[in-house]
């Protein structure tokens, strides 16, 4: 039992952490700032969903930002889809994605690299 | 020594027997081989419909005599299977014998479709033939795994020749995952492969007549919904479509053999409505799905073809960006409109008092808004992106601050679907005066939609006409054509507080016009731009007008003119009018000016019958003339 439980766990830290990663490098506002194509975090390639997620973050940035402030929406659904957020893990992302939504101190560079990735 | 002989001897023996048992195989792979090549000829599987569909074969309209449309040799295992469907039967089967450690490069894996149709028409002995490992192909199909097949329309976009008539292509849905949204659904598109570096006579000569390679790639559905229903503004219709697992088995399979480069693309006929229709043609082979595509395929017409045959199970409306916006704006009052440009155009703080002092709810559906104004201003590149993402970050900042997610009280109402819209194919029959001559008139114009058509199911303000003729007979039986429009494109879209958009009118081809003291058929080309304003629901339009007139009956053979355009359009579902005037002034002709005016109503009295009134009035120096007619516009 005590082993399931710490399995169980590991697996939930380990899971955070590599959204976390994800979501802290994928969303524009700061991976992008200074690298219009992302190509930078090369330790993240080991990451299976990394281009999907990358892409799909890109495309829909305004649509996903909305969806996170409505706290729900096709966007934000497909996001977590895409990050295999469980149902009772939504909240606690929703949460995570909002505070690097807002935060002021990374540079709202991502338009640009928006426009660049579409015009590629 | 003995013994190394006595070894021999038996390692010759064994390569013998070695031998006699691939002779043995090998022969009985042939002999089955040609056992399966006896019953398909015997049968004359060759004329099926389904054989036929699979490799694109279409009779040819004078010679009857079968020719594929595939321009990849390499789609063809028979060196003259593009003409010979008999002959690319038979060495398609040969090539589904070859050994199966071609994997991959197998026949069977390369024409799954093919091969899953032959052993349809006959019982094959599945292990007497190679097994080849068909590793890419098993990937491929399990990423489109889809279960439904929606086809997607997207709206008539005038500002791309190749999509002003709208714009088909197929979505895989994904019907037993529920976490799983339509958004990542597989899209397939069938496109021309155009390089940036094509000049304009280049592109149109290549969009008409051929060179153009098609190119299908797959893609998740939100790249296409960013591209058209944002960055484009059109709206997205979705059709589902009612078919077995067997036949969107197939459908998948022949998607795997139409690699890109297949087919040439052409705008006019084989584009990719007809490329939609030809792939669903392989997987309902029963159904005469191309028949009707000649010279042209207008996408709607595809989809009324296949509910028609009731292929259609559901549709579902997507507006565009612009329109959601523009329906969700209507939710303000002035004061609240006001702020909304004031904020993205021209640099309203934030904390501005005008905008802290709304109530809460008021404030978030402006803040709302304005971000969705911003994006489209971005997206229209009407604002810098740089500029733009600043002001998108504060935005959604303040809009955080509310506890509630701003909702709208109302949803963008659903209009009527495209393939509610009338037929594109238009027969005139009418009668005038003109000079108090009486005339009777006969035309016929090949698609699309006038001003004067009823709305429902196109675009307000988009017009466009091609190859549109008019022929007039007066009572002595002179018979003279007084019009051959070859392509007439019209936008009209209204300017309002928050997009400054421009209106414009291209036209080419032949009409009559009043030059000096005669009526000649005149060649033209016409360029129009200008703005819009909309004063209830009637358009008032100004535009800069420029020709380019050629004619024998022309003093110089040709002449420029440039003038100013006014004009009024009204359109609803019942009534039409498009009034206005044109003066223009020459450069080379005898008579340096010439001023029109005109009323042209239109009046739906059935989906398929449109009674319409036309009048004008033209004069120069020299004369005027003015002409009335009225008739009938018959839609099939």
């Amino acid at each position: 039992m005590l082993f399931m439980i710490k399995n169980r766990l590991k697996y939930l830290i380990i899971k955070f952490f590599t959204a976390s990663i994800l979501l802290f490098n994928f969303f524009p506002y700061f991976l992008y700032a200074n690298n219009d194509k992302g190509e930078g975090n090369d330790n993240l390639d080991v990451i299976h969903s990394k281009s999907m997620v990358r892409d799909f973050v890109l495309y829909n940035y305004i649509h996903i930002a909305e969806d996170i402030l409505n706290g729900k929406g096709i966007y934000i659904e497909t996001l977590f889809h895409l990050l295999h957020v469980n149902p009772e893990e939504r909240e606690a992302y929703l949460t995570f994605f909002l505070k690097n939504l807002l935060d002021k101190e990374r540079i709202p560079d991502f338009s640009n690299c928006i426009a660049a990735y579409y015009k590629r | 020594m003995l013994k190394i002989c006595r070894n021999s001897g038996l390692y010759a023996a064994l390569i013998i027997i070695q031998i006699f048992f691939i002779y043995v195989k090998e022969g009985t792979a042939n002999t089955y081989q040609k056992y399966v090549e006896g019953e398909i000829i015997k049968s004359e599987f060759f004329r099926s419909n389904e054989w036929l569909a699979l490799g694109h074969y279409r009779k040819k309209y004078f010679s009857h005599k079968y020719i594929s449309e595939a321009d990849d040799p390499d789609f063809f295992y028979s060196d003259n299977g593009v003409y010979d469907p008999q002959l690319e039967l038979t060495a398609t089967i040969a090539a589904f014998f070859k050994p199966a450690e071609m994997n991959d490069e197998h026949p069977q894996c390369k024409h799954p479709a093919r091969f899953k149709w032959l052993k349809n028409k006959i019982p094959l002995d599945i292990a007497q033939l190679p097994a080849p490992e068909c590793k890419r192909l098993n990937e491929w199909v399990e990423n489109l795994r889809g279960k439904k097949v929606v086809l997607v329309f997207a709206n008539n976009y005038l500002n791309n020749p190749s999509s002003m008539f709208g714009h088909t292509f197929l979505r895989f849905d994904i019907v037993d995952s529920s976490n799983e949204s339509f958004l990542m659904a597989p899209s397939v598109n069938f496109a021309a492969n155009i390089e940036k570096r094509e000049g304009l006579l280049q592109y149109i000569y290549k969009g008409l007549f051929g060179g153009f390679p098609s190119s299908n790639p797959i893609e998740p559905f939100y790249h296409k919904l960013r591209t058209y229903s944002d960055y484009e503004n059109r709206d997205i219709w979705e059709y589902q479509l009612n078919l077995t697992p067997d036949q969107i088995d197939t459908i998948i399979l022949h998607l795997w053999e139409l690699k890109d480069g297949t087919f040439d693309y052409y705008f006019l006929d084989e584009n990719c409505s007809y490329r939609v229709m030809s792939l669903l043609a392989a997987a309902l082979p029963e159904i005469n799905l191309l028949d009707d595509y000649i010279v042209y395929t207008i996408p709607v017409d595809t989809i009324k073809l296949l509910e028609k045959h009731g292929l259609i199970n559901s549709k579902t409306y997507r507006p565009s960006e612009l329109n959601s916006f523009l329906f969700h704006i209507k939710e303000l009052n002035d004061y609240e409109t006001s702020l909304v440009v004031d904020l993205v155009q021209n640099g309203l703080p934030i904390d501005s008092p005008s905008v802290t002092n709304l109530p809460a709810d008021r404030k978030a559906l402006v803040l709302k808004l304005s971000s969705e104004y911003l994006d489209i201003l971005v997206n229209k590149d009407v604002i810098d992106r740089s500029m733009s993402a600043k002001l998108t970050h504060d935005l959604i900042v303040e809009r955080s601050k509310f506890p509630m997610p701003v909702m709208f009280y109302n949803e963008p109402t659903v209009p009527n679907s495209p393939d509610e819209g009338h037929d594109t194919h238009l027969l005139n029959i009418g009668i005038g005066s003109s000079e108090d001559d009486i005339f009777y008139s006969m035309g016929y114009r090949a698609g699309f939609h006038a001003l004067l058509d009823p709305i429902q199911g196109f675009e307000k303000g988009a017009h466009v006409e091609f190859f549109n003729f008019e022929l007039r007979a007066d009572n002595e039986s002179n018979i003279k054509v007084d019009k051959l429009d070859i392509l007439n494109i019209t936008s009209i879209s209204p300017s309002n507080i928050f997009f400054n958009t421009s209106s414009f009118n291209f036209a080419i081809g032949g009409k009559r016009k009043l030059i000096d003291n005669q009526y000649p058929f005149i060649n033209y080309l016409e360029f129009e731009k200008g703005h819009t304003y909309s004063i209830g629901k009637t358009n008032l339009s100004g535009m800069l007008h420029f020709s380019l007139n050629v004619d024998n009956d022309i003093q110089e053979c040709y002449d420029l003119g440039i003038g100013i355009k006014p004009f009024l359009t009204y359109q609803s579902s019942k009534f039409s009018y498009d009034i206005g005037g044109l003066v223009t002034k020459y450069i080379f002709g005898n008579v340096s000016s010439l001023s029109e005016i005109w009323g042209k109503f239109g009046y739906s009295i059935s989906s398929k019958n449109t009674v319409y009134l036309d009048m004008r009035y033209s004069s120069n120096k020299r004369n005027n003339m003015y002409e009335i007619s009225f008739g009938l516009w018959h839609y099939f």
